[in-house]
């Protein structure tokens, strides 16, 4: 399954919704339009999950960078809309308390 | 639990076709058995990262052979085991504590990028284990399931 991304700014905030499966194959894409947000011109950065089925390792460590960033320069990294199966991947990885996870 | 015995023999040679022929087994080994949406979804994702790891080290991106196969074990009523094991003709791996993947306890203060995989494949399966073998490795996956209740 193909990936679908929108990125969307306000301000100093962005928001990113991500639609398909998060593989090995489609992580790199993902992995390309979320690196040019780790600026410290961007403040908050929310990434919409609710239309992703399914994410492995690879998405995972994709949004690590987005996690080392926001420590890095002192922003917020979100992940919102967590399908039961991704939350539960995240859940087995132990990175569900290191993240900031909404709804 | 509807008990089935699947034997498949794959031929990895990219990336995609790989992962859906695995995908594939795995729906076929779970056909009948009634597992709810997490179980199914960890089988799918176990052997989506070791076929990754596969593909990545052992064949270094290039593709290669990979022997499938898959069974279930158990008693009628009772949590039962799918076991899978896969078999790559890839070089062999002597000492496979260097794929034991990233420590999850650190992860908190030092979240890093590379080793989740492995750490997944560790929590998601009853037994994880390697053998080396002459010509390449064998993985045996076993997987402890739980019929959801079919009332709900």
């Amino acid at each position: 399954m193909s990936l679908h991304i929108e990125i969307e700014h306000a301000g100093k905030a962005a928001s990113v919704t991500v639609q398909g499966d998060v593989t090995i194959q489609t992580s790199p894409e993902l992995r390309n339009e979320l690196q040019p947000l780790f600026t410290s011109d961007v403040e908050v950065i929310k990434i919409k999950l609710d239309g992703v089925g399914f994410m492995d390792s690879s998405g995972i460590a994709t949004l690590v960078e987005g996690l080392q960033w926001s420590k890095r320069v002192g922003g917020r990294f979100v992940l919102l809309g967590l399908s039961e199966t991704v939350r539960d991947v995240f859940e087995l990885a132990k990175l569900d308390t290191i993240f900031e996870i909404e709804g | 639990m509807n008990i089935q015995k699947s034997n498949f023999h794959l031929h990895l040679t990219g990336c995609k076709e790989g992962l859906e022929a695995l995908q594939h087994l795995a729906d076929q080994a779970c056909e009948g058995a009634c597992l709810d949406a997490i179980q199914i979804n960890r089988i799918a994702l176990a052997l989506d990262e070791l076929f990754a790891n596969i593909h990545a080290h052992g064949y270094a991106g290039q593709g290669g052979d990979i022997d499938c196969s898959a069974k279930w074990t158990g008693q009628e009523g009772k949590p039962c085991l799918l076991e899978i094991k896969l078999r790559d003709y890839a070089p062999t791996i002597q000492d496979i504590k260097a794929c034991k993947g990233v420590d999850p306890e650190t992860l908190k203060d030092h979240p890093v990028t590379g080793g989740l995989g492995m750490h997944l494949i560790y929590a998601i399966t009853e037994t994880f284990e390697h053998t080396p073998l002459q010509d390449g490795n064998q993985w045996r996956l076993v997987f402890n399931l739980k019929e959801k209740d079919k009332k709900s």
